[in-house]
């Protein structure tokens, strides 16, 4: 009974210190996330932002117990979790100090705050992107993204990683912009969308079964037979589509 | 000579409408043949009976009936005119071919100068929101304001230099690959090819160099194989640009 208690306590305690969280005061303006290697983000309905953590026991480093860590920045971990942050102005600012972390962050973003993340190492993992109403940017080198039911305008720009967007439906206002140089781009938007669709792969293939309206051949916009403009359900919002040397999926819901 | 002959003949002498010749060589066969004196001498008597009758004028009637039959040729005349001129112009047809040729190009020539017009104007608006939303606070709103130059078939100066200096500067790196693939639409002014060659060199972005190497290597230009060369010997270039400097190297 006793050793029941006692595995009881731990997995308490293991609990407890895997769920950490950390809260920035700001329904408006712009949040800034930068070199967190995995994260998810989604909006919510609160006032506030709201970054928990998901820290596993293996990402304790026990030797570290008591230390800083050094960051070349001069940034120090002023949230508790990992991450040193900074405010100015109507930006918040969020950025991993440690490059190796496989610390799993959720922020959750008041409707009013557009997002920007950033990564650049290797270390890039899979970001998730859901049910946020403003405006989302991300410029990643390694990461994969993925978007669910976003509604506010979009610009997101990877190297090695996929994109996999999937609109309940496509904000008007703005633009929409997806950029993957060496991985595919899944597109899945509602069949009564709006939107002008730019899309090009010098040397993938497309692949759609949405009723797309072209563009005349020989006008100057199709200079490349790898790059296509077209209409969906009239034209609507500009939506950018482009994959260097993988392949686009462009389909209906 | 019938008798009939004979006696037309002498009647125009009478009245004298014989040339010289022909009322000399008729007098010469009058004198000589008794017969024809005999008939002679009875026409010019009943020319002189016809010399001496009074003028009369006409009736009413014969007014009349003059002026109907003035009219009946008039109409007659007017409508063999028509017909003459058909036949004459040879060919109305040609006239009405001619002239819906010249109305066609007339059409033609209005609906360019139209669609001109109108292709200027978009243009024109396409410019000014361009112009207006590249200073945008957000980076969507800067990247819609760059895709307006999609409907301009060629750049201004005003515009190119706008967009080339989005991309050597704006803060996003979206912003910036709008403005790349927008530029690389005209890739084929020496201008804009030149630009893209020096920030190559000197930007710092790997997924601007990949693009801008992808965007020389798509439209096939040789030249800048030398410049990938020198790009790919850079001891501090990211390993995923100088991959990507390669296959453009290969590709060219």
């Amino acid at each position: 009974m006793k050793n029941l208690i006692t595995l009881i306590l731990l997995v308490m305690a293991t609990v407890a210190l895997a769920q950490k969280e950390f809260t920035i005061d700001m329904s408006t303006g712009k949040l800034n996330l930068k070199e967190i290697n995995m994260v998810t983000i989604e909006g919510h309905s609160g006032q506030n932002v709201v970054i928990q953590i998901d820290q596993d026991e293996e990402e304790v480093n026990e030797r570290a117990l008591g230390l800083k860590i050094i960051n070349p920045s001069g940034l120090s971990d002023n949230t508790g979790i990992g991450l040193a942050y900074d405010k100015e102005g109507s930006e918040a600012t969020l950025v991993a100090l440690s490059m190796r972390s496989d610390n799993e962050y959720v922020v959750k973003v008041p409707k009013g705050v557009s997002v920007y993340y950033e990564h650049s190492t290797h270390e890039g993992d899979d970001l998730l992107i859901k049910n946020v109403e403003s405006e989302v940017e991300v410029s990643a080198r390694f990461n994969s993204v993925r978007l669910e039911n976003v509604s506010g305008p979009i610009a997101v720009n990877t190297i090695h990683g996929e994109i996999v967007a999937i609109f309940n439906s496509l904000p008007q206002n703005n633009s929409i912009s997806l950029i993957a140089i060496h991985d595919d781009i899944d597109v899945t938007v509602p069949a009564t969308a709006k939107a002008n669709f730019h899309l090009s792969s010098s040397h993938g293939e497309m692949y759609t079964d949405l009723d797309l309206k072209y563009e005349k051949p020989g006008d100057l916009k199709m200079i490349s037979s790898k790059k296509v403009d077209a209409t969906f359900n009239g034209g609507g919002v500009d939506f950018t589509v482009r994959s260097d040397h993988s392949d686009i999926y462009l389909r209906k819901k | 000579m019938t008798n009939e002959e004979r006696r037309d003949k002498i009647t125009d002498l009478l009245y004298g409408l014989l040339s010289a010749e022909e009322a000399g060589a008729l007098k010469k066969a009058i004198d000589q043949d008794p017969e024809m004196q005999e008939e002679y001498n009875q026409i010019r008597m009943l020319v002189q009976d016809l010399r001496q009758l009074p003028l009369r004028e006409p009736s009413l009637d014969a007014n009349k009936r003059f002026d109907q039959w003035l009219a009946q040729q008039s109409v007659k005349s007017e409508s063999q005119a028509w017909s003459g001129e058909i036949v004459e112009s040879g060919n109305i047809w040609k006239y009405a071919i001619a002239a819906s040729f010249v109305l066609a190009i007339g059409f033609f020539i209005g609906q360019e100068f139209w669609k001109e017009n109108q292709d200027m104007v978009l243009q024109q608006k396409s410019k000014e929101t361009l112009l207006h939303l590249v200073a945008d606070n957000s980076t969507t709103g800067r990247i819609a304001g760059i895709n307006r130059s999609m409907d301009m078939n060629k750049l201004d100066q005003e515009v190119k230099e706008v967009l080339l200096a989005v991309l050597e500067n704006d803060k996003s790196t979206n912003v910036r690959l709008a403005a790349l693939d927008a530029l690389s639409n005209h890739i084929d002014d020496p201008e804009i090819k030149s630009k893209l060659i020096q920030l190559l060199k000197k930007d710092t972005q790997p997924i601007i160099q990949i693009s801008i190497i992808n965007s020389l290597v798509r439209f096939k230009e040789q030249d800048v194989k030398t410049t990938l060369e020198d790009l790919v010997d850079q001891q501090d270039l990211p390993d995923d640009v100088r991959d990507e400097a390669i296959l453009g190297i290969t590709r060219l």
